[in-house]
């Protein structure tokens, strides 16, 4: 072991659902992806490289799931989000003409977002050509990031059956094109909504992971009793090493009531122009339907629990994330050196976070962060940033013991993802999960278009699997759009089984069905026999 | 206690939300359960049309008329125990109040005759059931730092005994709500 008293292990997750309209000139849906490169993945990609050239040591484990980078290769939403980051500089200097003579103290924050823009821009298309990966990719080989992903579609393994088969299928699809697209290959796994369930361990390993993340709470209820609670990973018996989250310095960012981005001198992220300003003036950049949405300009702190909110001050709150930095990093300390003392060993930390918190929620988490490496590396004073991998050469061999089933949902088990606004998936996906084994077990009889029509059908069923529905339908918040991706999928799929029951191939449906989601092309059917 | 989901519907209907173009059953009898945590389970069942001719065949429509549509738990264990939970009715998906304790069961679903000839559909895989607290059992080779412990419990306000029902994972739960569900960062008023 290094002589450091303790390892912080900051693990960012990103990830969307598969989202592609080509048959709109606009969809609501596709603007989450152009909002999370925007506002987190290029300030997150801005922050690190700007560490790395300044030669500050920093290591970040970060999961990219194969959806999301199937949709940052995809010319389509390529072409889109530059489409996007272009209206969003012409509305930041149309509202820099529209105050130059009135609400000059809203113009700081004009003044931010057009350069934010234009500098994301730039780094986005004239250093980066548009492949955020390969940039993600060259930090992970100086040793600042460790890649990892998850399930193809981020499914909810816990839930799905036949799950043996299921879960199988969605991991060697997801592992195969985070390969593809990221030219390496992953040695940990991001379970979805760290949705956890015995036997999950065993597909894991033989597929050639080494570890996954998961809540606290199932490193606590482990068996036998873990020696360190959740403050080292633990071993299953089949060879699969869990780290567990921590809970403590988890809170002390999302805390509802005292978290970080709740400082009222942060960026309110509620008041935006698009709601704001009359509609015949922001229209055009709103939707074209003409419904308002948020633009992505907004002006003001969250000030405290009230409706009346003062003007955001860009310099003000960049104190505060630096002091907030400073809080979490000498919590930490505290943590890790009172840990050691008991444990007698260094303990591990794992932060772990949606990467779009950082940055579209809070607009000042990535500046957060920069303070936190910046000064982990040079007052850390014993405390180490650390990958999971990194750790696991360092560390001593840890304790086998058996995970308990849990997720990072409200309860901690299934309930977000299996109550009565979503249940009736359950029945259709598992049908459909039945129907695939049987498919893939008679096999393609080495006829190509039978064998196209096979992998077809599973990408419709991985589609329609994605936790991303169950847990939409659950809050009701695009629900609509949540039932009718999985009932879209679930047809799709039905109608698929029944061309193969019945011996055709329609070559037109497989041909439209192959277009509407153009991913996963090396996927291989028999992954699920 | 048993709780019927909102979806309790008939036989031909779609429940609340579920699009009516799916399938009303795939022509096969299944039982399928799922944890919803520690106490609770989610049952949800299809019988083929086939398997109800044929159960009035055998039967016939008065005996059939008598029968009630009963979910078997039992545990997966020597203790031999078993729930029946009567889910006759038109409702296909159930959450039952589990009153027994295995770390593992498995369910059947069938008729019941008045005097207690069971008819068993359909079987459900076995289900592994999550537990609800730290384990009392530990390796002697890694005595349990018990202060660790404590200390997890503290930060989220819980006894440690209790930390694991605890909702501990709040703080996350909140996090993975703001990503899509557009639920208002802490502060904010909207």
């Amino acid at each position: 072991m290094t002589p450091a008293s303790g390892f912080l292990c900051l693990v960012l997750h990103a990830h969307l659902p598969y989202v592609r309209h080509p048959e709109f000139g606009e969809s609501y849906e596709e603007r989450w992806l152009y909002e999370a490169i925007l506002e987190s993945y290029l300030p997150l990609l801005d922050t690190f490289e700007r560490l790395a050239e300044e030669g500050v040591r920093f290591r970040v484990a970060l999961s990219l799931s194969a959806t999301l980078l199937e949709m940052l290769h995809d010319d389509l939403h390529r072409q889109r989000f530059l489409r996007y980051v272009d209206s969003r500089i012409h509305l930041a200097e149309q509202e820099l003409q529209r105050t130059s003579h009135q609400h000059h103290e809203l113009r700081p924050s004009i003044e931010m977002y057009h350069e934010r823009f234009q500098r994301f821009r730039r780094l986005y298309l004239d250093r980066h050509q548009g492949d955020l990966t390969s940039a993600f990719g060259r930090l992970a080989d100086q040793g600042h990031l460790e890649l990892l992903t998850t399930a193809a579609t981020h499914g909810y393994l816990p839930l799905l059956e036949p799950n043996e088969q299921m879960v199988r299928g969605q991991v060697q699809v997801g592992l195969e094109a985070f390969q593809r697209l990221t030219g390496r290959s992953a040695r940990g796994f991001w379970l979805p909504e760290c949705g956890y369930r015995r036997g999950l361990d065993g597909i894991l390993a033989e597929a050639g992971l080494d570890y996954c993340i998961l809540d606290t709470p199932s490193l606590v209820g482990a068996r036998p009793r873990p020696r360190f609670a959740g403050f080292a990973p633990i071993r299953t018996e089949r060879g699969l090493t869990c780290f567990g989250r921590d809970l403590e310095g988890g809170l002390e960012v999302w805390s509802s009531l005292g978290g970080y981005p709740a400082d009222p001198e942060y960026r309110d992220f509620y008041r935006d122009i698009g709601w704001d300003l009359p509609l015949d003036y922001v229209g055009s950049y709103v939707h074209e339907s003409g419904k308002r949405l948020n633009t992505g300009l907004k002006y003001y702190r969250i000030t405290g629990p009230t409706d009346h909110k003062e003007a955001y001050r860009p310099g003000e709150a960049a104190h505060v994330a630096e002091r907030h930095a400073s809080a979490f990093l000498s919590a930490r300390q505290r943590q890790v050196e009172w840990l050691r003392e008991r444990m007698g060993q260094p303990p591990v930390v794992v932060a772990a976070f949606d990467a779009e918190l950082f940055g579209h929620w809070w607009l000042e988490g990535p500046l957060w962060l920069e303070h936190l490496l910046r000064k982990l590396a040079t007052q850390g004073q014993g405390l180490e940033s650390i990958t999971p991998t990194a750790y696991l050469r360092e560390a001593p061999l840890p304790q086998i013991s058996e995970p308990n089933p849990g997720s990072w949902g409200d309860g901690g088990f299934n309930a977000r993802w299996l109550n009565p606004s979503n249940d009736w998936v359950y029945r259709h996906l598992s049908a459909a999960g039945q129907r695939m084994v049987e498919m893939a077990r008679r096999g393609d009889g080495e006829d190509p278009d039978r064998k196209r029509l096979l992998n077809q059908a599973a990408r419709e069923l991985l589609l329609s699997q994605s936790s991303d529905w169950a847990y939409l339908m659950s809050t009701g918040q695009f629900a609509e759009y949540a039932r009718k991706r999985t009932r879209d999928h679930l047809v799709a799929f039905n109608l698929l089984y029944d061309e193969f029951r019945e011996g055709k191939v329609d070559p037109e449906v497989l041909r439209n069905l192959e277009e509407r989601s153009p991913l996963f092309r090396n996927l291989d059917y028999r992954a699920w026999r | 206690m048993i709780h019927r989901s909102l979806n309790a519907l008939p036989w031909a209907g779609a429940a609340p939300g579920e699009p009516a173009d799916l399938p009303e059953t795939y022509g096969v009898d299944v039982l399928m359960l799922a944890p919803v945590d520690p106490s609770r389970l989610f049952a949800t069942f299809q019988i083929a049309w086939s398997t109800r001719n044929r159960l009035v065949e055998e039967l016939g429509d008065e005996r059939l008329s008598q029968c009630r549509m009963i979910l078997r738990l039992h545990a997966d264990d020597q203790s031999g125990a078993c729930q029946e939970v009567d889910v006759s009715g038109p409702s296909r998906s159930w959450y039952v109040d589990l009153e027994i304790t295995s770390r593992s069961l498995w369910g059947e679903i069938g008729c019941l005759e008045p005097e207690g000839t069971f008819y068993a559909v359909a079987r459900s895989g076995r289900v592994d059931l999550p537990w609800e607290r730290p384990s009392p059992r530990f390796d002697p080779e890694w005595v349990p730092v018990e202060e660790a412990y404590e200390r997890i419990a503290r930060s989220v306000g819980m006894h440690p005994e209790t930390l694991y029902c605890a909702r501990g994972c709040v703080a996350l739960a909140e996090g993975r709500d703001q990503r899509l569900g557009r639920k208002s960062l802490p502060g904010a008023v909207r």
